[in-house]
C-alpha cells in the first residue's frame, strides 16, 4: 500500500484508504494537505454505510482516466497497455492524441462506464445519499454517475411516479392544474392519481 | 483522536446535520440542493421526460425551462393533434435550449419559427427532413418548392448540424455558419451546386459526413480545419473528388472515380472504397503519417493500385479487396506482385489483410534464392487471407510459406477459404496442403 489516508465517517467508523483512492475527492486532497498531524480527517456528515459505498466508487476510478473527459485527452501514462512496442509506437503520437487510436485505453473506460451504469443501479434512497456524499466531497465523477442514476429513474415515468419516486407533493393550485393540463394533454393523464 | 461510539440510527443521524433548504418538509428529493436538482433535470431530453418533469411540481415546473437539450423521438408526438404546435411550445419554454433534435415529421413553416426564437442559444440541431411538409408554392404549378433549409441560416452559433434525408438540390443560401465544427447530411439527394453552396457556408468544418447521399458528378471541398471527412456517395457513375485540407487525418470515401488530395495533408487513416463501378485515378502525395489504409472494389484500374501502395509505405494496417484490375468495361486479372518488393516497401506492415484475386496475384518473380539473406519481413504480426480457388495452387502455398517463414514476429494467420469456384478434384488437393501447413504451423495458422 502507498501512503494511506485515514477517513473517520460521521457515525465514528474509521477507513484507512490510499491516497490515490480518497483523493478523487478534491475536499478531502485539501484537507490533507493542510497540516494535519493525525492524517485522520472526520466527515461528520457521511455516515459508514454511504462512506464505503463512495469509497467502493473511488477506489475503481483511482488510476483510471475519468470518463468524462473527451477520449482524445487520456494521457498515455494512464493506458493500460502503454508499453511503447516497437510495431506499434510512433513518435508522432503526442499524449493528447494516445487513445484516439489506443484501443486498450479506449476498451479501458467503456468498462468503466458499465461498472458506473451498474454501480447506479440502485435504489433512489442510495441514489440521493450518494449525490450529497459527491456533492460534500466534492467527488466530480461520482456526482456525474449519481446525477445519471436520478434521471434513469425520472426516465420514461409519468408526472404521478415521479412524484412518488422523490416523494414530492402536487403543489400546484387548482388554476395552475388547468393550465399544465391543457398544455401537456398529449402525456398520458399528467394529474392521474 | 476518540474514536466515537456509533450512533444506533445512522439514518436519523445523517439527516439532522443534513442542510434542508426546505425544512418543513421531510421528503428526500427535496433536502437536495437546488443545483443537483437543476443537474439532474438538465440530464433529461427526451420531450415527453421534460414534459412529464413539468408537471411534477412547481418547482419542477419553474426548473424544466432550463434545460438545455430537447429531442423528439420518431413517434413520441403520435396522436397529438398538433405535433408543431407542442412542439413549439416546448422550443418556446426552453430559454436556454443549446441542443434541437427532432425526428418526428414537421413542418416547414415551423422550423423557421422554433429557429428564429431560439438562434441566440442553439449550438446542435439534428433533423429528420424526410417527413416535412413544406410550404405550399405560391403559383400552384411546377415552382420548385420553398427551400426548406433556408431557415436553418438563422441560427448563427450553430456548431454541430446533422440532417437526414435532406433534398439538397438548390442552394439553401446560408450565410456563413462560422462556428459550425461538425456537419453530417445522411440520406440525401445533392446537386454539384448546392452542395458546394452549403459547404461554402462552413468554412470552420472539422468533420464532415455525407453519408448514403447521391446526385453529385464532381465534389471540391476547400476546408482549411477540416481533420476527418466521410463520403459515401452511391450509385455506378464516375464521380469525382478534390480535396485540399491542410489538417486532414481521416479519410474515408465510397463511390468516387478520380480522387485527387493536395499532397499537404496529415491522413493517418485512409478508406477508398468503390463498391459499383471504377476506381481510375487517386492522387494523394506522400503519406508519410499513414498508419491504416483500406482498398476495396469491384474494379479499380492497376496504376491507382500501385500508385497508391507506393505512396503507401508506412502503412501498419493494410487491407485490400478488390476483385479486378482493368481500364475499360473488361474486368481483368490483376498483374503479378512480387512479395518481396511488396514486402520491402511496406516494411512497418504489422497486420495485414488481402482477399482472392490480389492475393492470387503475389508471386515471387525475385527468386528467394538469390535473395539477400537479409531479407526479413520485420513487425507483421497478423495476417488474414481469404483464398477463392485453388488455381495456382502452387504459387500460393509458397506464397503462404514464404509470409511464414520471413516474418519474424507473425503470431497469427488466418486463411479464410470462402467457397471454391472450381469444385473439382484441384480443390481438394489444394485444401489437403492448407491443412499440411496448418499442422507444420499450427501455433499460427488458423483455417476460417
Amino acid at each position: 500500500m502507498g501512503k494511506t489516508i485515514k477517513l473517520i465517517s460521521g457515525d465514528g467508523e474509521m477507513f484507512e484508504v490510499e491516497e490515490a483512492v480518497a483523493f478523487q475527492s478534491n475536499i478531502i486532497k485539501s484537507l490533507a494537505d493542510e497540516d494535519n498531524a493525525d492524517d485522520c480527517i472526520p466527515l461528520p456528515r457521511v455516515d459508514s454505510q454511504i462512506l464505503s459505498k463512495v469509497l467502493e466508487f473511488c477506489r475503481k476510478h483511482a488510476n483510471s482516466p475519468s470518463v468524462h473527459t473527451k477520449f482524445a485527452a487520456i494521457p498515455s501514462e494512464l493506458c493500460p497497455k502503454h508499453d511503447g512496442s516497437a510495431a506499434g509506437a510512433s513518435s508522432s503520437e503526442s499524449s493528447s492524441a494516445h487513445s484516439e487510436t489506443c484501443r486498450a485505453c479506449y476498451d479501458a473506460v467503456m468498462k468503466l462506464v458499465q461498472w458506473d451504469l451498474e454501480f447506479v443501479k440502485v435504489d433512489l434512497d442510495l441514489i440521493h445519499h450518494l449525490l450529497k456524499a459527491a456533492n460534500y466531497l466534492d467527488i466530480e465523477d461520482l456526482m456525474f454517475m449519481a446525477v445519471e442514476g436520478a434521471a434513469n429513474a425520472i426516465r420514461g415515468n409519468n408526472p404521478e411516479e415521479i412524484r412518488k419516486l422523490f416523494d414530492l407533493e402536487n403543489d400546484f393550485t387548482p388554476e395552475e392544474e388547468k393550465e399544465i393540463l391543457k398544455e401537456y394533454s398529449w402525456l398520458d393523464d399528467p394529474f392521474e392519481p | 483522536m476518540l474514536f466515537l461510539t456509533p450512533h444506533s440510527s445512522s439514518q436519523t443521524f445523517h439527516r439532522t446535520v443534513c442542510l434542508l433548504s426546505c425544512p418543513s418538509s421531510a421528503s428526500a428529493m427535496d433536502s437536495l440542493p437546488d443545483a443537483i436538482v437543476h443537474h439532474i433535470l438538465c440530464s433529461l431530453s427526451n420531450a415527453r421526460d421534460v414534459a412529464a418533469c413539468s408537471c411534477v411540481s412547481r418547482y419542477w415546473n419553474e426548473a424544466v425551462p432550463y434545460i438545455p437539450s430537447l429531442y423528439f423521438p420518431r413517434n413520441s408526438l403520435d396522436g397529438a393533434a398538433a405535433a408543431d404546435a407542442t412542439i413549439g411550445r416546448m422550443v418556446a419554454s426552453a430559454v436556454c435550449l443549446q441542443d434541437l433534435i427532432v425526428y418526428c415529421p414537421f413542418s416547414s413553416a415551423s422550423l423557421a419559427s422554433w429557429l428564429d426564437l431560439r438562434c441566440g442559444t442553439l449550438r446542435s440541431l439534428e433533423l429528420r427532413m424526410d417527413g416535412i411538409a413544406s410550404k405550399p408554392a405560391s403559383g400552384g404549378d411546377d415552382e420548385a418548392p420553398a427551400n426548406e433549409l433556408e431557415c436553418i441560416g438563422v441560427a448563427r452559433g450553430l456548431e454541430s448540424l446533422k440532417l437526414w434525408g435532406v433534398s439538397l438540390t438548390t442552394s439553401p443560401n446560408w450565410n456563413c455558419f462560422d462556428k459550425l465544427r461538425f456537419l453530417e447530411i445522411i440520406g440525401a439527394t445533392l446537386r454539384d451546386g448546392a452542395l458546394s453552396d452549403a459547404l461554402h457556408a462552413c468554412p470552420n468544418l472539422t468533420d464532415l459526413a455525407l453519408l448514403s447521399c447521391n446526385g453529385v458528378a464532381t465534389l471540391s471541398i476547400e476546408l482549411e480545419r477540416l481533420e476527418n471527412c466521410r463520403l459515401d456517395f452511391l450509385g455506378p457513375g464516375n464521380c469525382s473528388l478534390h480535396l485540399s485540407s491542410p489538417k486532414l487525418q481521416i479519410l474515408e470515401i465510397q463511390g468516387f472515380s478520380w480522387i485527387r488530395v493536395n499532397q499537404d495533408h496529415h491522413i493517418r487513416r485512409l478508406c477508398i472504397a468503390k463498391s459499383s463501378g471504377r476506381v481510375y485515378k487517386v492522387e494523394l502525395g506522400k503519406l508519410p503519417d499513414l498508419e491504416f489504409m483500406s482498398l476495396r472494389g469491384i474494379q479499380w484500374r492497376w496504376s491507382a493500385i500501385s500508385s497508391i501502395l507506393y505512396c503507401a509505405s508506412e502503412v501498419r494496417h493494410l487491407i485490400m479487396k478488390i476483385e479486378f484490375c482493368g481500364d475499360f468495361d473488361t474486368l481483368q486479372p490483376f498483374p503479378e506482385i512480387d512479395l518481396v518488393d511488396f514486402f520491402n516497401n511496406h516494411p512497418r506492415l504489422c497486420k495485414f489483410e488481402i482477399h482472392g484475386a490480389l492475393f492470387a496475384a503475389f508471386c515471387q518473380k525475385n527468386s528467394l534464392k538469390n535473395l539477400d539473406s537479409k531479407f526479413v519481413i520485420p513487425y507483421l504480426e497478423e495476417v488474414i487471407i481469404t483464398v477463392r480457388s485453388p488455381l495456382n495452387a502452387e504459387q500460393k502455398l509458397n506464397t503462404l510459406e514464404s509470409v511464414l517463414m520471413y516474418s519474424v514476429k507473425l503470431h497469427r494467420m488466418t486463411i479464410r477459404l470462402s467457397q471454391m469456384k472450381n469444385c473439382n478434384e484441384a480443390a481438394d488437393d489444394f485444401f489437403k496442403d492448407i491443412c499440411k501447413l496448418k499442422y507444420m504451423n499450427y501455433n499460427v495458422v488458423q483455417i476460417e
